[in-house]
Order: structure tokens, then C-alpha cells, then sequence
């Protein structure tokens, strides 16, 4: 029983957590292709990272509704096509036994442009590619206003990974709306 | 003193001790997922049951790990290992302990995998999508039960695919259903062979399309075939025994409200031949319908969302209308009334948080015949 408590405390402390991700960890014609289906192939593209200060992760712990871990550093992609720039952020999260990847594209302004799911691996679930479903984050801008079920509808086949990348986008977005406070970026 | 299951020596080994590591090792690199659902039901009939039957019930009735483990970025294990009811003794007449999954997936492009191990068949709301936070009710839907006996999986080989993330299909060949198990009152619940050392006498081909209407509104079909004959043990006498069955299905989800229902029709040719056959074989009367008819109908409405439109809290009112009738025709013989079956469930589903629910509902079982009750239950479930 001691060695079946230790392998489960084990199994528990390891459990992956959804972690944010850089361009690295996305196949560049999967991510290229993103790039120009929600911008454009003339996009200019910067990639950043921004650290995360430990009281800000402490801050944003209880605000937190999917992730379970900070990274020290937020990374992201500043676009810029002709007068307009925005961010895009890049994202793993949990569907029902895998991750999946998807991007959040932002405007100046830290409103929603688009979402978009990159690589989804279960052969349940990943109903969240529709259009219908992803064109409902268009234009949010407060993280608060982001409740799955409610301001975003779940589509059927996929409450899980509906309700997963919800909460994703709106941590992510919480934890850059923070972070640009905070650096006055 | 009673002994729980014993497991050989190196099972324990490797169960305590290897696997674990393993599955750390995989879990940090992301590779090797675990998961799990599970649920516990109070069942207390109130009214129409004698008072030896009127006990209640305490259940955990599913207990379900999920493991998977990605070889590389196409090719995929996923398995459910299923423990049910709580307990197993040997030699006693206790719970199961069952694979409800395992199987190996290729998946050469998102339109096209392969799919090979133990599967679900894609028949039905429920079979595909079984944990308790997903539905409504304490119970499964009896039509699920009875007419689509979910958990419902067999050993076999198939294609899966979604074509621009509106239309999802699932096509499998695999073990047959077994007719010794066939029965008038439950149907092909007991005629599944569950990958058990499944014959193959008889095979059976199955499919599924789906399609995404909109944001809201799905619906779907599918269809089951099997042949009944068991030919390397009962040579000719089912020749031309089979069974179809055929399924619709939809789903309508909007803001605060959630609609599905499902239609399911089976027909099993030859049934008069089963019928002799069994009588003879089991000395008892072999009571199979030739036809099953079943429906439901569901309508849920969250509330939270009137106080509190930011909570991530949901608390559902929902009410089902069932029909299932397992003699709804009948050859050489009058259907019995005690198989056509209506029944009505009224309850509240409360999610406190994402995939963790506590459930209560009302249910009248009334039947064509003589025997009707009603029953409280309560349950928890969960699913991570």
C-alpha cells in the first residue's frame, strides 16, 4: 500500500499541465498557415517574451480558471500589417484524455481578432475548429465576460474541449491584460 | 474470510511499481495521459414494488480510469478500464471489472484513421459520450440501455474521420452479436460478447455520420448489423438469422437551454426460427420480438444563469419523455404488454464546477401491462 501511495502522490505531482507555448513547439507550416488565414501572408512578425514577476503570478493564481501553473515568461508574436499591429499569443490545453494547440490573435487594444484551433489530436471533441464556435470570441475584450456555457456557447460533441479552451483563452488573456498593465506596454 | 481478487505475482509488480513509472515517465513528456470518470448512485423505489423490493440502493456503480499513450504524432493508444459496482469477490455474483476501450489509432490525416482494439459502437447519445456529467439523469436513458445496451463496445477494425469539422463519421467491422443472449424483455443487452473471448461465427458492421448544422444544432444516424447464426456451432438451423438497427439522433444547445432526442429502430429477421430454436435448446419459452421501437425526448434548462449570468456554476431542470417497447411486433405470438414501456423523469442536474456534478430526479416506470413504479434517485459523478 506505501509503494501504491507514493506512485499516486508521484502520478498527482506529475500530471501535465497545460503550459503556455512559443513557436517552437507549433510545425511552422501549421503555424504559417494560421498566420496567413487569420492576417495575411505580408505580416510582419516579431517574437517576444515578457517576464512574469512572482507577485504577479501570485496575483493571478486565484484568477485563474484552467491553468494550473505559470510560466516564467509569456511569449509572443507582435504582428504588424501595414498600420495595424496586435499580438498572438500561443497555447496548450487539456481536451478530454490529450492537448491540444490553438492561438489567440489579438488586437492593439487587447480585444479578441480571432481564435484558432492549430492541432487537435483526440478523434472526439474537436468540433471547437468550427467556425461558428470560434467566431464567438471575436471582439471580447474582458476576460470576466468570458464563461463557457454562457458568453461561449459550448458546441455539441465537445463540451469538454468547448468548456477547455474557453477557459484557456480567457486566462491567457487575463494574464497579458495584466502583464501589459503592469509593463505599461 | 473473503478473499478480494487476487492478481498474479508479476501483475503486482508491475501494477505498483513499473507502471507508475512509466506512466510518470510518459506523463512529464507528455505523452501518456490519464484520466477518469466515475459515479455513485442512490436508487429507492417509492411507489408499485413490493416491500422486499422496496429497499434502497447505495451504488458505486462506475469507476473508470482512462490511459493513453502517444507514440508519435499519429499514432495513439486510448483505453477505459472499468471497474463497476464497487466490489469484486471471486465466486461471487458481484461487480465486473471490464475494458470498456483499448484500442490503437492511426490517423494518417484528420479526415481519415484507423482504428483497431476494443471500440464503442457508435450507436446513440450515450454510448459515445457516457460520462455522468454529459447527460441528465442519474440513470442512462433506459432506451440506451435497453435498445442501445450502452456501454456497448466490441473488438474490431474501422475508419473515423471529421471532413471540415462538420460531418464526423465512424465506420467498424467486428464480432458479431452472440444469439444465445438475445431476450424478449431486454433485447441485445445480454447478447453482447463484450471482446470476451468473442466468437466470430457471426460478424457485425457498423457506421455513424454526424453533422454540425450550426453552433447549436447537431444531428446524426447510425446503423448496426449483425448476423445471428452461429454456424460452427448450430450448423444451418438460424441460417438467415440477423438483426439491423437503425438510430437518429439530434442535439440543440443554446444559451441556457439543451434539447436532444433520439429514434431507434431494430428489426431481427427470422425471429420465429430464433424463437423455436431457443425453446428447444434452453427448454423455456423464447420470447424474442421480431421489432424494437424506441424514442426519447429531453429538455433542459439552466438556471443559474438568472442570478448570477457570470458563474461558472450550472444548475439544470430537466424533464425526459421515454418510449421503448422491446415486443413492438411480435411473430406467432401476442406481444407482452410488460415490454412496452413509458417513462417520465423530472430532476435537477447541479455542476459546481466544470465536470464534477450532483444529480436528483423522480421517475415514473409505467408499463402497457400490470407493473408500474416510481423511484428517487441521487448521484454524484465526476470526470477529469
Amino acid at each position: 500500500m506505501v509503494q501504491l501511495r507514493i506512485a499516486l502522490i508521484y502520478l498527482i505531482l506529475t500530471i501535465p499541465v497545460a503550459a503556455q507555448i512559443g513557436p517552437g513547439d507549433i510545425p511552422s507550416k501549421v503555424l504559417n498557415q494560421s498566420l496567413r488565414t487569420n492576417l495575411n501572408s505580408e505580416v510582419v512578425m516579431e517574437w517576444v517574451a515578457w517576464l512574469i514577476p512572482e507577485e504577479l503570478k501570485e496575483e493571478l493564481r486565484g484568477s485563474l480558471k484552467m491553468k494550473r501553473s505559470l510560466p516564467d515568461s509569456l511569449v509572443m508574436g507582435k504582428w504588424k500589417l501595414g498600420e495595424e499591429v496586435g499580438y498572438v499569443l500561443l497555447d496548450r490545453a487539456p481536451s478530454k484524455v490529450e492537448t491540444f494547440e490553438y492561438a489567440l490573435y489579438l488586437q492593439e487594444d487587447g480585444s479578441i481578432r480571432a481564435v484558432d484551433v492549430l492541432i487537435y489530436r483526440e478523434s472526439e471533441g474537436g468540433e471547437i475548429d468550427h467556425p461558428a464556435f470560434r467566431k464567438q470570441f471575436v471582439g471580447k475584450r474582458n476576460p470576466r465576460r468570458i464563461i463557457p456555457g454562457r458568453t461561449i456557447q459550448a458546441i455539441s460533441g465537445a463540451t469538454i474541449s468547448s468548456r477547455s479552451i474557453t477557459y484557456s483563452v480567457r486566462d491567457l488573456l487575463t494574464i497579458f491584460l495584466k502583464l501589459r498593465a503592469r509593463e505599461g506596454k | 474470510m473473503r478473499k478480494i481478487i487476487e492478481w498474479p505475482g508479476g501483475v503486482n509488480l508491475l501494477t505498483l511499481v513499473l507502471f507508475p513509472l512509466f506512466l510518470a515517465t510518459g506523463l512529464t513528456q507528455n505523452v501518456a495521459h490519464v484520466g477518469g470518470y466515475g459515479e455513485l448512485h442512490y436508487n429507492k423505489p417509492t411507489r408499485g414494488v413490493s416491500r422486499e423490493k422496496s429497499a434502497g440502493q447505495l451504488d458505486f456503480h462506475r469507476f473508470i480510469i482512462y490511459f493513453g499513450y502517444q507514440f508519435n504524432n499519429w499514432i495513439r493508444f486510448n483505453s477505459e478500464f472499468e471497474l463497476e459496482h464497487a466490489l469484486i469477490e471471486s465466486g461471487e455474483a458481484t461487480g465486473e471489472i471490464a475494458l470498456e476501450q483499448a484500442y490503437l489509432e492511426l490517423r494518417y490525416r484528420p479526415q481519415l484513421a484507423l482504428r483497431t482494439g476494443i471500440v464503442l459502437i457508435p450507436v446513440g447519445l450515450v454510448n459515445l459520450y457516457h460520462e455522468p456529467p454529459s447527460f441528465h439523469g442519474v440513470e442512462r436513458p433506459n432506451v440506451e440501455k435497453y435498445l442501445i445496451p450502452s456501454t456497448w463496445r466490441e473488438a474490431g477494425l474501422g475508419l473515423v474521420g471529421k471532413i471540415q469539422s462538420r460531418l464526423r463519421y465512424q465506420a467498424y467491422l467486428m464480432s458479431g452479436l452472440d444469439p444465445d443472449g438475445l431476450s424478449g424483455k431486454d433485447g441485445i443487452r445480454g447478447a453482447r460478447q463484450k471482446a470476451f473471448k468473442s466468437s466470430t461465427q457471426d460478424w457485425a458492421l457498423t457506421a455513424r455520420i454526424d453533422y454540425q448544422l450550426n453552433l447549436f444544432f447537431s444531428l446524426g444516424m447510425a446503423t448496426f448489423f449483425s448476423t445471428l447464426e452461429k454456424p460452427a456451432e448450430y450448423g444451418n438451423e438460424l441460417s438467415g438469422a440477423k438483426l439491423f438497427l437503425n438510430e437518429l439522433h439530434f442535439q440543440y444547445h443554446r444559451v441556457g437551454w439543451q434539447l436532444r432526442g433520439l429514434l431507434v429502430f431494430t428489426r431481427i429477421f427470422q425471429s420465429a426460427k430464433l424463437n423455436a430454436f431457443y425453446s428447444k435448446l434452453k427448454e423455456a419459452e423464447s420470447d424474442l420480438g421480431e421489432e424494437q421501437l424506441g424514442a426519447y425526448g429531453e429538455v433542459a434548462r439552466e438556471l443559474v444563469g438568472f442570478w448570477n449570468p457570470e458563474s461558472e456554476q450550472q444548475l439544470f431542470i430537466f424533464g425526459r419523455y421515454e418510449f421503448y417497447d422491446t415486443h413492438f411486433h411480435t411473430r406467432g405470438f401476442v406481444p407482452n404488454p410488460e415490454y412496452r414501456r413509458k417513462e417520465f423523469t423530472i430532476g435537477l442536474t447541479y455542476l459546481p464546477a466544470v465536470n464534477v456534478v450532483l444529480k436528483i430526479d423522480y421517475q415514473f416506470l409505467n408499463t402497457a401491462g400490470k407493473k408500474s413504479w416510481q423511484q428517487f434517485n441521487l448521484g454524484m459523478g465526476y470526470n477529469f
